[in-house]
């Protein structure tokens, strides 16, 4: 079926299609502003994050401010690309 | 079965999408408390009530006529002038403030990128109505004024919607559409300037609290 070998399935869950859709339209993002967006409660986000950089989709940036650690998100060319592909799968599945 | 799913995630993506990319950290109470300011400021210099710093009361429509002494209306012109920017300052500090609350309770930065661009689609029309207004002062058009900032408002609400909350535009169209009018009705101009920004803020704000806030 068309539409189909678009679908990527690395977004199969909700909370990486979600992260997806959030950093496609924002340069980087921190943790915590994803977090709220997404609902999620802590810890619940990480092993996402890490699977997505594992297969470069996106970049992880740890820094400091001040005192404080500061993790940001940005996502990468081949994850804008793969994210793109998917929605267009989604979108010929449904105007079936 | 599968398409229901499908319909499902395109939505998720479109939601978060624009929720994450719009500016929505308007407080709808602070929305209302501008609207109240507007419609306290504006009546006291309408209606002529209260203190007038001048001996001589005169009214709007006289000050937009020019029919009393230059003494009087420059005292007159010298209380709109101080009042209303009094407004405007108090206004923006307190929409200010009520959205950093807001956006340290959501965890959001409040200087993100959405940010910045409903502030510059918002400011580039209201400047430049701004100084336009400003000279209309200098050549003593001083019945325009208010018809002014109304149309320039309403040009950078319709504008500044596109980032921010959709419904933005309508009340940016009721602001322009009260502006036209009340260059029409150029004596009356501070009246309409009192149901734009008075009960059209009101009435925004309690929209935007029940509708938003109140989840």
């Amino acid at each position: 079926m068309e539409g189909f070998n678009l679908l990527n399935k690395a977004f199969d869950s909700r909370v990486r299609l979600g992260l997806m859709s959030i950093l496609s339209v924002n340069d980087w993002m921190s943790y915590k502003e994803v977090k709220n967006l997404l609902d999620l409660t802590d810890g619940n986000l990480a092993s996402h994050v890490q699977a997505l950089e594992k297969i470069n989709f996106l970049e992880i940036k740890k820094q400091f401010i001040g005192k404080k650690p500061l993790t940001t998100y940005r996502i990468t060319l081949s994850g804008k690309n793969a994210f793109k592909d998917h929605i267009s799968g989604l979108e010929k599945l449904i105007n079936k | 079965m599968e398409n229901s799913k499908h319909e499902k995630d395109l939505g998720l993506i479109k939601d978060l999408m624009e929720k994450s990319s719009k500016f929505s950290n308007l407080s709808g109470v602070a929305v209302i408390s501008t609207g109240i300011l507007a419609l306290l400021g504006a009546s006291v210099i309408y209606f002529d009530i209260g203190i007038s710093i001048s001996e001589v009361h005169i009214s709007y429509t006289e000050l937009i006529d020019q029919t009393a002494n230059a003494d009087s209306l420059l005292t007159k012109l010298q209380l709109l002038i101080s009042i209303a920017s009094l407004i405007l300052l108090s206004s923006l500090l307190l929409l200010y403030i009520s959205a950093r609350l807001k956006s340290g309770k959501e965890g959001i930065k409040l200087f993100n990128s959405s940010f910045s661009r409903t502030l510059k689609s918002l400011f580039v029309p209201i400047f430049s109505g701004g100084v336009f207004c400003s000279f209309l002062l200098f050549h003593h058009m001083y019945g325009l004024v208010a018809p002014a900032t109304l149309i320039f408002y309403g040009l950078g609400l319709v504008s500044a919607s596109k980032f921010s909350y959709s419904e933005l535009e309508i009340l940016g169209y009721f602001e322009l559409f009260l502006g036209i009018l009340a260059s029409y009705f150029m004596g009356s101009g501070l009246l309409f300037w009192i149901i734009g920004f008075g009960l059209g803020h009101i009435f925004f704000g309690l929209f935007i609290h029940f509708k938003y806030d109140k989840k």
